[in-house]
């Protein structure tokens, strides 16, 4: 039975193969897994009404052994027959069976024919047959015939059947001396009726009661050894495969492989099996005559066989209700004394899994009126369900059992759904944090777990300037999550945002565990700024930075560089001209983050800074006005429905347009031009102390002194305790003395300030820290501190191996910030105290000792004094 | 142990021309010829070898009709290094979309680009409307991802075509002053204002 698992896989292989693939060779095609191919076969075969257009046909089968003897006569062939109508009587073709399939044993029992293998006997037999059958003959065609010495099978259908059978192939093979000579052995005919594949095989197995174990050593032996050629184009043995993939039944490890007696749809086997009564009971003959063979079948060798496992196992038999057919003396109707009596002669069928009950018998008997061997003739009516495949209907049921697979597969698939797959953050500008969110639902039946991916192009699942909340996470079904997306850019990241090398768009991958990825799409419109660009390539912009495309950076830096990139120049400016000329402080105070941010859009849009409007500033007034504007002109766009653009404030352009006016871009002066515009003008302390305070990024130092003003003066709000310049005195401000510097808070608050100017004084401090790279380069840092710690020249000694372009912008600076303190905006202390930290900045690597801020102190304070020598 | 290489390659093509089937039958060699759902694996990765040395580690982004948004295209294939545009052999209107694919990549990706293209569905050449197409210089394989023929071929051989320091790296500057990175190189030949 080995044979059925072959081609229980095979054929799936080819189902799955599907059609237009016929004698593909060594297709591919199918499913992977083996425990899906089973149940889509099930599936099938319980559908398989749908595409299989049945029907019924009688078989004929007859089995004889002659024992050598000549041929019958027609008379008694036609008693044998049974079926042939009298000689007169009008042949009713609808009425005769289809097929009839008719073995013979010991047809030629003469020595030599064993020798010689040279019987001739078959043809006198066949054409006794064939007169038997009279006018019926004519409605007979004869399909094939085999002879194997005294072994012989004759198959004939009707006529107007002929068409519906294909691959007719006959086949012999002996068992018997030597395991091989033909005395023993069978002869075997395949056929397809329709598309159904039939075998047929009379036997003649060993004799001798006592010989049970070679009779079923024998069947073992044909199975394996009785076999037919694959044809291709063939349907193969079960109806669930196409009828086109014959030979790919024989696809993947045995292309080709010969077909046993196993794989077709029925297999009839018949003849001379030989088996006995195992035991004498001494009371069989009894029985017998009684016909009371129930009793005494238990004996019977064949039965007890197939009982235990032993042979012609899932072989079946119509009811036995006919005497034992051996052993009768010849001529008589009388048991020979000497032997047992026997049911030697039997017809037995097979049906392949799935075909089963596809054979029925409608009679089944011995014909004990002949008595010319020692064997009486058995014969069976046979009805076969045979099928045409239906191959469309095939394809289509095949199709929808497949779908229904799919769908259960989907059920246990992770299923999510996401409102949208594109995050559009509008506009974006530097350091200011943009969210939008998107939300994710299991809506599958099973858990779903979730997580961004990371891509080649970066190792982390999301670029530099966008954080997501949470990147991965499990959701039962049912549940959703709002992933939250923020972008925000710094100076990490803007360079190549700013010069449009990069893009603030990006495509992430959001993979579901065991289930599908989704790309989501991420963009912004990064609004280029100077904040976050290097010196390097901000000394090339001659145009304001917000105009330049990739080509324009990429020319500029090329072509001539100024000393000092415009936008220090225009805040400098700015300074010089409204706040160290009208005597307010600088560095004090915080300015006002809504003016802030229009003074930084003038610089990257090369809008002029508005003195009038910068100076007027009313704060929280104006600041709501901006805030409540409209959007940014040209703001609404595609996709915005699923951003909030929570915690950024945007100011409308055409708002800003109004207050700020148009900035000529051919005005940009030369360098010196700009420090010939540094004049001096007389301080004066008159305005009243407002509530903006300036605060530098805290270092700790500075924390501490926040903290001990706080607790100094628990009444005042913090926001509007004004930071204290250091107390320190560094030894160092001699020079600068006879100033009328605020030395402490109360001072501080004495001096005049004006929050425009103030604000445009933090957007130049804010700037500064931006720079990727601080003007004094980090790996300059250790060395400036410790010259800070040492004396002037130490420090000047540390310049030296400043690059020429930082050099400038330093220098430029310098002259600034001793302008202001000459004109006593600002103390030289506090100069060094904010200055330290935007012109240092301590390496990453560093660590930190708890002298470091004073000596960088020192240091700035040490170059401020450096005038002309650097 | 062979040093591994990341590379980014996109798939693109009409719909319906094989896509999705290509790449499951390159990364898990399965095909389901009936399937009508498909778990919707976008992004899948597969170690090829390129020889003794090198090994590349393919991340395949099979963009899934997304594309067809004309605009959104660039971002796909964006730092790929190399771009599959894939055709039906039994569908000339699929050939005469990969034909301006290929023009789009050669214009807009980047100039390094690996482009190849591939024919599938091989195992209907007796549907064949589009003949054995010219290479155009390209990379050229016919496919079929159902029969898996010439699948790994394809992958394999456009493996070997990515050049190694196609791999990504921080994008380069360009004229001494590094526009992409924050960087602070020496500034040059600047007047001094000192």
């Amino acid at each position: 039975m080995e044979a059925n698992s072959i081609s229980d896989k095979t054929l799936v292989d080819a189902a799955m193969a599907g059609p237009g693939v016929n004698g593909h060779k060594g297709s591919e095609a199918r499913v992977s897994n083996p425990t899906k191919e089973a149940w889509i076969l099930q599936s099938l075969r319980k559908r398989r009404s749908e595409f299989l257009s049945t029907s019924t046909i009688q078989a004929f089968v007859g089995t004889w052994n002659v024992n050598g003897q000549a041929a019958a006569s027609v008379e008694e062939l036609a008693e044998w027959l049974g079926f042939v109508p009298p000689a007169n009587a009008p042949v009713v073709v609808a009425e005769l069976p289809e097929l009839l399939v008719l073995g013979f044993q010991e047809l030629d029992v003469r020595a030599e024919a064993f020798v010689y293998n040279n019987a001739v006997k078959d043809g006198e037999w066949t054409q006794a047959v064939e007169r038997s059958l009279g006018e019926t003959r004519y409605s007979y065609a004869k399909l094939a015939s085999k002879q194997l010495i005294g072994m012989f099978i004759m198959v004939y259908a009707r006529i107007d059947v002929m068409d519906e059978i294909v691959d007719v192939q006959a086949a012999s093979i002996g068992c018997g001396i030597m395991g091989m000579v033909g005395n023993k052995g069978a002869v075997a005919v395949h056929l397809v009726f329709r598309h159904t594949p039939i075998c047929l095989v009379c036997s003649h197995l060993a004799h001798d009661a006592l010989q049970l174990e070679k009779r079923n050593a024998q069947f073992h032996d044909l199975c394996k050894r009785l076999t037919f050629s694959s044809t291709e184009g063939v349907p193969a043995a079960d109806p669930l495969v196409p009828a086109s993939q014959q030979s790919v039944t024989g696809t993947g490890a045995a292309v080709g492989r010969p077909l046993t007696v196993f794989d077709h749809s029925y297999l009839l086997w018949f003849g001379d099996l030989n088996y006995r009564l195992a035991v004498d009971t001494g009371d069989s003959e009894e029985y017998i005559a009684r016909h009371e063979y129930e009793a005494i079948l238990g004996l019977d060798q064949l039965k007890i066989s197939i009982l235990n496992k032993q042979a012609f196992v899932g072989f079946e038999e119509a009811k036995v209700d006919f005497a034992p057919t051996y052993k009768y003396m010849i001529g008589t109707g009388e048991y020979d004394a000497k032997r047992r009596p026997a049911w030697c002669d039997r017809i037995l069928w097979w049906t392949r899994p799935g075909c089963d009950g596809g054979v029925r018998s409608l009679s089944y008997e011995s014909v004990p009126s002949l008595s010319i061997s020692d064997h009486k003739p058995v014969r069976s009516r046979l009805e076969l369900d045979v099928w045409k495949v239906q191959e469309e209907k095939r394809q289509a049921v095949f199709l929808e059992v497949l779908r229904e697979l799919d769908r259960y597969e989907n059920e246990c698939i992770p299923l999510a759904t996401l409102d949208s797959s594109i995050v559009d953050f509008g506009y974006v500008y530097y350091g200011k944090p943009a969210k939008a969110t998107l939300k994710l639902a299991n809506t599958g039946q099973v858990p779903l777990e979730f997580g961004f991916i990371s891509t080649p192009a970066r190792e982390r699942s999301a670029p530099e300037w966008l954080r997501i909340s949470p990147e991965s996470g499990m959701l039962l079904p049912g549940e959703h999550i709002n992933m939250e997306f923020s972008v925000f850019v710094d100076s990490a990241t803007a360079m190549p945002l700013s010069t449009r090398i990069d893009e603030l768009n990006d495509i992430l991958i959001l993979h579901l565990n065991r289930g599908r990825d989704y790309f989501i799409q991420v963009q912004g419109d990064y609004m280029s700024s100077v904040f976050g660009m290097s010196m390097d390539v901000l000394v090339h912009c001659k145009r304001p930075v917000r105009l330049m495309s990739r080509e324009d950076f990429e020319a500029c830096l090329g072509s001539g560089q100024y000393s000092v990139p415009v936008c220090i120049w225009t805040l400098t400016d700015f300074l010089t001209r409204f706040g160290i000329d009208r005597g307010y402080s600088l560095f004090y105070w915080k300015g006002d983050s809504e003016l802030a941010w229009s003074v930084r859009e003038c610089l990257d849009t090369g809008e002029k800074l508005n003195p009038d409007r910068i100076l007027q500033w009313q704060g929280e007034a104006e600041g709501h006005v901006a805030r409540t504007a409209s959007e940014p002109v040209g703001l609404a766009r595609g996709n915005t429905a699923n951003l909030s653009l929570t915690d950024q404030t945007l100011v409308s352009s055409s708002a800003m347009q109004s207050a700020l006016s148009g900035f000529a871009l051919s005005s940009v002066p030369s360098t010196a031009e700009a420090l010939e515009r540094l004049t001096l003008n007389p301080w004066s302390a008159i305005s009243p102390a407002q509530s903006h305070q300036y605060e530098p990024e805290a270092t700790e130092q500075q924390n501490e002194e926040v903290r001990l003003s706080v607790s100094d003066s628990d009444s005042i709000a913090q926001d509007q305790i004004p930071m204290r310049p250091s107390l320190q005195s560094t030894g160092g401000d001699e020079a600068l003395a006879g100033s009328p510097l605020p030395e402490t808070i109360a001072d501080a608050a004495n001096i005049a300030h004006d929050v425009g100017v103030d604000t445009v004084a933090m957007v130049l401090v804010d700037f500064l820290k931006s720079l990727p790279e601080p003007l004094i380069p980090t790996e300059m840092y250790s060395a400036c501190v410790e010259a800070g710690g040492i004396s002037r020249a130490a420090a000047l000694e540390a310049m030296e191996v400043l690059p020429p372009g930082n050099l400038n912008v330093v220098v430029y600076l310098l002259a600034f910030l001793r302008e202001a303190v000459d004109q006593g905006s600002v103390s030289a202390q506090r100069v060094a105290s904010v200055f330290s930290t935007v012109l240092l900045r301590a390496p990453r690597e560093r660590h930190q000792t708890p002298g470091d801020n004073e000596k960088a102190e020192n240091f700035v304070s040490f170059l401020l004094r450096s005038h002309g020598e650097i | 142990m062979p040093k591994q290489h990341t590379f980014k390659v996109v798939l693109l093509g009409e719909s319906a021309v094989g896509k999705s089937s290509l790449v499951t039958r390159f990364v898990r060699d399965q095909f389901d010829p009936y399937k009508e759902s498909t778990i919707g694996a976008a992004f899948l990765m597969k170690v090829v070898p390129i020889d003794n040395e090198n090994s590349a580690n393919l991340h395949i982004w099979d963009t899934a009709g997304q594309e067809r948004y004309k605009s959104l295209a660039p971002m796909y294939y964006r730092n790929a290094a190399a771009a599959i545009v894939v055709y039906d052999i039994t569908q000339a209107a699929s050939f005469e979309r990969a034909k301006s694919w290929v023009k789009e990549l050669q214009r807009q990706a980047e100039p390094g680009i690996v482009i190849a293209l591939a024919g599938n569905k091989t195992d209907l050449s007796d549907r064949r409307t589009v003949e054995y197409a010219q290479s155009f210089g390209l990379l050229f394989f016919e496919t079929s991802a159902k029969t898996g023929d010439q699948i790994s071929g394809l992958f394999t051989e456009l493996a070997k075509k990515i050049p190694i320091a196609a791999e990504p790296a921080q994008l380069q500057g360009q004229s001494g002053v590094n526009l992409a990175q924050g960087g602070n190189a020496a500034g040059g030949a600047g007047d001094c204002a000192c």
